[in-house]
């Protein structure tokens, strides 16, 4: 009776909900220098990839004359091995590498989250099982485990990849969440919604959870972090095939393949590669540091 | 430290070894996908053979009968093990124990020393950063940390390789030590490993100084908070003391808990860079045997990584009492 009531308040109030999301949520993000400044970065990587490819042309025909051109006017950060314009490619690029950050993120936070509650929330010897399973996820070194699984599928899609990264991306996360959970149940207001028997998904979901909120959002964060650095290694072995111009695969070509980074003359090639996948990850960094500094404000050198 | 819970922490990593292979194990034999079809279509374009044919060497080459039941390979995969035995490479021709008895040696030399510099460097850093927190000194160490943590190891292994190596000449572009040189106890050639191991050294280290520098500014940042430290302050104590004997000594707790971690991350990290350097260690020899779709070594030398991680974790659990009293029995 009383649930139902509590409902159809919320229903009623979903723009106050929609504010207090956003007080508690996205001000403090855009408030914080550091987190802002990680956002403006990805954003910027959102827009070359969503926009990138209809301003800039990509011509892949290799024209061998045009070999290893340094930076000018027509070509900004100069041609590669087969005389393909380096930028242009990079910007052709950045589509795959968001989606192979932020698909496997949200696969592996799902998992986390799910698996977390319920081996934090259940009591007795189920609830150990399932911690004992996050356990043993989590003591496999992950990046060779990847490596491992995308030499056994080869030829891949990009969603399948995407899975096969967060088996061994979820464990970590699914750990603290676990850790949050068991302090969590043992509050005062949970054990007053289990002696009002009120139903257990009502418990999880209402009660608890909002309460995880903050942790589940930071370990989002880190977890796109560590998939951007990941699938550039994937790629950079030849692990995936799916877009020449993903970064990893054009390092992976001008490295191994082409050999451009014994070329004094060639340096550029590799060097612009590396400056996009590191300006990457700094955004990733900062967004995640300064979401962590948010949330627990011991951190922060600012009162 | 009594025998008896020597024991028992050992009975925990046998349980862990155990379950940790057998994910593995099931992961890789029950997906979907057959290894042998991806192989016999390499065999194929390689040898320009027939599918069947190929398919038959795959088969052979992988001692991966899909018509045995799972429960008998992993039965037998397990009874392998216990004698010790990793299986044989398709590559090589060559039992798999003795390719990792060539190359762990590599892989510990450098993956200690990097580890040791990153664990020193990083922890060193990162108190003085949170002692000095907010003024000038934090803000460099802390941007330097961002940036370190931003190039993963193998971004990092190209970078040096084309300004260090290529550029200015200072490191070798490969190998373990100069072919010239007779391998044995000599000066030349301990120098030319020791030159030899620059490159890798600096790229598998730079992103864990930036993990401990990060970590270490949190936890130290958290314990100067203590009331502990606000009545050291009181008592007029020295700066010095009160940051290295109040602050460092607990806020390095959480970090040693995270040198296993570490050790998993070191063999990713090696994986490329040393790919990328040609160090013949354990990760150089994974990377091959990926490229070459050699499954046996690759599960081979995963089980090594696992063990590893495994054995390191055994061994801090063990250590970390003697450190921490809180976590002494009683």
């Amino acid at each position: 009776m009383e649930v139902s009531m509590e409902k159809g308040r919320n229903k009623g109030d979903g723009r106050k909900k929609l504010k207090k999301v956003y007080t508690t949520y996205v001000r403090p993000v855009l408030m914080n220098r550091k987190s802002l400044l990680g956002l403006i970065i990805l954003t910027g990587f959102f827009i070359m990839g969503i926009f990138g490819p209809l301003i800039v042309p990509l011509n892949m025909e290799s024209d061998i004359s045009k070999r290893f051109l340094p930076p000018s006017k027509e070509h900004i950060l100069g041609t590669d091995y087969f005389g393909i314009d380096i930028f242009a490619q990079i910007v052709h690029g950045t589509w795959s590498v968001l989606v192979l950050a932020f698909l496997p993120s949200i696969f592996a936070i799902l998992m986390a989250v799910s698996i977390g509650i319920t081996a934090g929330y259940l009591k007795g010897i189920f609830g150990r099982v399932v911690n004992g399973i996050i356990d043993v996820f989590m003591t496999v070194p992950s990046f060779p485990a990847m490596l491992l699984m995308a030499a056994i599928f080869k030829n891949v899609s990009i969603v399948f990849a995407a899975f096969l990264m967060s088996i061994w991306m979820w464990a970590g996360p699914a750990k603290m969440i676990r850790a949050r959970v068991y302090s969590i149940r043992s509050m005062e207001f949970v054990e007053a919604a289990e002696l009002l028997e009120m139903p257990k998904p009502h418990i999880i979901f209402k009660e608890i959870t909002p309460h995880l909120m903050p942790y589940i959002f930071m370990q989002f964060v880190n977890m796109i972090k560590y998939s951007v650095g990941a699938s550039q290694g994937l790629m950079f072995l030849g692990l995936l095939k799916f877009n020449p111009c993903h970064w990893g695969a054009m390092l992976n070509i001008a490295v191994t393949q082409t050999g451009s980074i014994y070329l004094p003359f060639a340096i550029h090639y590799p060097l612009s590669i590396i400056f996009f996948i590191v300006l990457m990850l700094i955004g990733c960094t900062l967004l995640s540091y300064g979401v962590e500094e948010i949330f627990n404000p011991k951190l922060r050198t600012y009162e | 430290m009594s025998l008896k819970h020597v024991l028992k922490k050992f009975g925990i990593f046998i349980l862990f070894v155990w379950a940790a292979l057998s994910l593995t194990f099931i992961l890789v034999h029950l997906m979907p996908g057959d290894p042998a079809y991806v192989l016999a279509t390499m065999y194929m374009q390689q040898w320009n053979i027939k599918f069947e044919e190929a398919y038959k060497m795959a088969q052979e080459s992988l001692a991966w009968d899909p018509t045995k039941p799972i429960w008998i390979r992993y039965v037998e995969y397990f009874a392998n093990l216990l004698k010790g035995n990793l299986g044989e490479s398709i590559v090589y021709r060559e039992s798999i124990n003795k390719i990792v008895a060539k190359s762990i040696p590599w892989t510990i030399f450098i993956g200690s020393i990097s580890l040791f510099l990153a664990y020193m460097i990083g922890i060193y850093l990162g108190s003085h950063a949170a002692w000095k927190r907010g003024k000038a000194s934090d803000t460099s160490i802390f941007s330097l940390g961002i940036v370190l943590s931003s190039f993963p190891s193998f971004v990092m292994a190209v970078f040096i390789l084309i300004f260090l190596g290529v550029k200015f000449k200072l490191i070798p572009l490969g190998g373990a030590y100069s072919e010239w040189i007779d391998p044995g106890f000599t000066p030349e050639f301990i120098g030319s490993v020791l030159y030899h191991a620059i490159g890798p050294v600096i790229a598998l280290s730079a992103e864990n100084i930036a993990i401990y520098i990060l970590g270490m500014r949190n936890s130290a940042v958290s314990v100067i908070q203590e009331d502990f430290v606000n009545f050291a302050v009181m008592r007029g104590l020295k700066n010095k003391t009160i940051s290295r004997k109040y602050v460092r000594k607990p806020a390095i707790l959480p970090l040693i808990t995270n040198l296993a971690a570490s050790v998993g991350f070191l063999f990713g990290g090696a994986t490329l860079a040393e790919t990328i350097f040609r160090y013949p260690g354990i990760g150089y020899q994974f990377g091959t045997a990926l490229g070459m779709r050699d499954y046996p070594l690759i599960v081979g030398l995963f089980t090594v990584q696992i063990l590893a991680v495994l054995i390191a974790m055994f061994f801090i659990e063990l250590i970390y009492p003697l450190v921490d009293p809180r976590a002494r029995e009683r």
